[in-house]
């Protein structure tokens, strides 16, 4: 369906993806790759497209066009039975962390353990425990996500995520509404995360700083299209749309030589 | 004149598509309900969030239902000289259409209102998506068991409507009125026919108790993602769950009443 497009070892490709939501066109022949054991990020300005392109890999929606490729399978057109079997392969991590506010945190992460395993209840006491440390997360079993402030919200949310062990883990703004040091926290964590398990992860992300430290590789959505490359391709890109987005953002060549 | 037909078409197609969805989305409750796995504990729950809590408003509503209609009847047949029969007229009231139909509208008031509100809050706040990323469904685990458990305590709170309804008329119509309560009793007793009366009354509840929990679930699972949907997805809930109650009160009336 889609154009013919070498994959050469991408771990999650888009392919010639068009998206419209009414008349308000998002993407129109977007093509994009992530690298297996890389942490992306995909940047851009607000409204542009990178919550709903994380949307699109996790078979939340679907495009009007194009493919969506998860390791050797694709995705695009596959019912909503069989995209199940393959979000056993990834962990999202929603902006608002979406726990469900009715479970205590404990219940809520060892949720995808209850549904798809055959362990003990002891067994998954001792996983979800051992994530809470991984996490940093201490005495929040009983909580209610209510009850946790934004940063360990967004730790419990990981958590979860990663419960299950995916190979993909999706993370929608990890920073938005953090302090500084809990956004240090967090990256922290999450390059621990990658380094540690090899995960591959796909970020949306407008906060440059943090960007900067944590991609291996950058996104860069604009205009429906996507621009990608490494941190330092992405800072010496002569392309006038990643200069004004840097430059807006304080860390773009002009600003540094007018510095 | 184009522009009007335009619009009724558009409407009308808009109204199949959304029935087309329901429909579906009604035949997919069914099927995770006789499919494993069970979530008897999450059954539990929701008998206890759409019955127990309901019960209080329900006994109060059947107690004051029971007072009014003793009342009345009472005032109409003492013309009559027929006053001894204020047992019969309470009873088939209650049990052939106000207790069905009045304990639907309050849990549809009660439960099926907060059930939109909470589903659709949950869709507000990605929590299903966040449950669809676990590789659960939402339908499974969040809906199918709160349009279950509301269609299971549908026909339970209805008997208890009744029982207290009866027990209102009688309060009025012997301790206030001075009827004898043998006689109460027993003009009860006498007029209430099983099959035509109580069994229509019962299949009236059930059928209730689904309308009401199918389309509930519904409202929630498809509000749009932010306030003013999970706003529009409560009051929706409300006033189609209440409408539909009405019309299929009088389709099983209608059909119940010439013996099919």
């Amino acid at each position: 369906m889609a154009a013919e497009h070498a994959r050469g070892g991408a771990h999650v490709d888009v392919i010639s993806v068009r998206l419209a939501f009414g008349e308000r066109r998002v993407f129109d022949g977007l093509s994009c790759r992530f690298s297996q054991s890389k942490v992306s990020v995909i940047l851009g300005a607000s409204g542009v497209g990178k919550s709903t392109l994380l949307r699109l890999l996790a078979g939340l929606i679907r495009p009007d066009y194009g493919d969506l490729w998860i390791g050797e399978q694709e995705i695009s057109r596959l019912p909503e039975r069989q995209l199940r079997k393959v979000r056993r392969r990834l962990g999202m991590m929603f902006q608002g962390g979406a726990l469900l506010d009715a479970m205590t945190v404990f219940d809520n992460v060892a949720l995808p353990l209850r549904e798809h395993t055959q362990l003990s209840e002891k067994e998954i006491a001792e996983r979800v425990h051992a994530q809470f440390e991984a996490v940093g997360l201490k005495r929040v079993d009983a909580l209610l996500p209510g009850e946790l402030s934004g940063g360990m919200k967004k730790r419990a949310a990981l958590a979860r995520a990663m419960i299950t062990e995916p190979e993909i883990l999706l993370i929608d703004e990890p920073f938005s509404g953090l302090d500084p040091l809990a956004v240090r926290l967090i990256e922290a964590l999450l390059r621990e995360v990658n380094h540690g398990k090899g995960l591959t992860m796909i970020l949306t992300n407008h906060h440059i700083g943090s960007t900067m430290r944590l991609a291996d590789e950058i996104v860069f959505l604009s205009d429906g299209a996507a621009i990608t490359g490494t941190v330092k391709e992405i800072k010496e890109s002569k392309d006038p749309r990643i200069q004004r987005f840097l430059v807006a953002a304080g860390t773009g060549p002009a600003l540094e030589e007018a510095s | 004149m184009l522009e009007f037909v335009r619009e009724v078409g558009w409407r009308t197609v808009d109204n199949v598509h959304g029935l087309g969805g329901i429909a579906l989305y009604g035949s997919r409750l069914v099927y995770e309900t006789l499919a494993p796995p069970y979530r008897l504990r999450r059954l539990l729950d929701e008998l206890y969030n759409s019955g127990v809590l309901s019960l209080a408003i329900i006994c109060t509503s059947g107690t004051a239902v029971g007072f009014v209609l003793a009342l009345q009847g009472y005032n109409t047949l003492v013309r009559f000289g027929a006053e001894q029969s204020v047992g019969a007229v309470v009873g088939l009231s209650l049990i052939r259409e106000l207790g069905p139909v009045l304990t639907a509208l309050l849990v549809t008031g009660r439960a099926g209102s907060a059930i939109a509100a909470e589903i659709g809050a949950m869709v507000a706040t990605e929590q299903l998506d966040g449950l669809r990323m676990m590789s659960v469904d939402p339908v499974d685990y969040v809906t199918q068991p709160k349009a279950l458990g509301l269609a299971l305590s549908m026909p339970l709170l209805t008997a208890l409507f009744i029982v207290f309804g009866l027990f209102g008329g009688y309060l009025v119509g012997v301790g206030l009125l001075g009827v004898d309560a043998g006689v109460y009793f027993s003009s009860l007793e006498n007029t209430i026919d099983f099959r035509n009366d109580v069994l229509g009354s019962v299949l009236k509840s059930v059928v209730f108790g689904m309308i009401v929990g199918l389309i509930s679930t519904w409202r929630g699972y498809t509000a749009a993602p932010n306030s003013a949907g999970v706003s529009a997805a409560t009051t929706g809930a409300v006033v189609q769950a209440s409408v539909a109650t009405l019309m299929f009160d009088y389709v099983i009336t209608a059909l119940w009443g010439v013996g099919i």
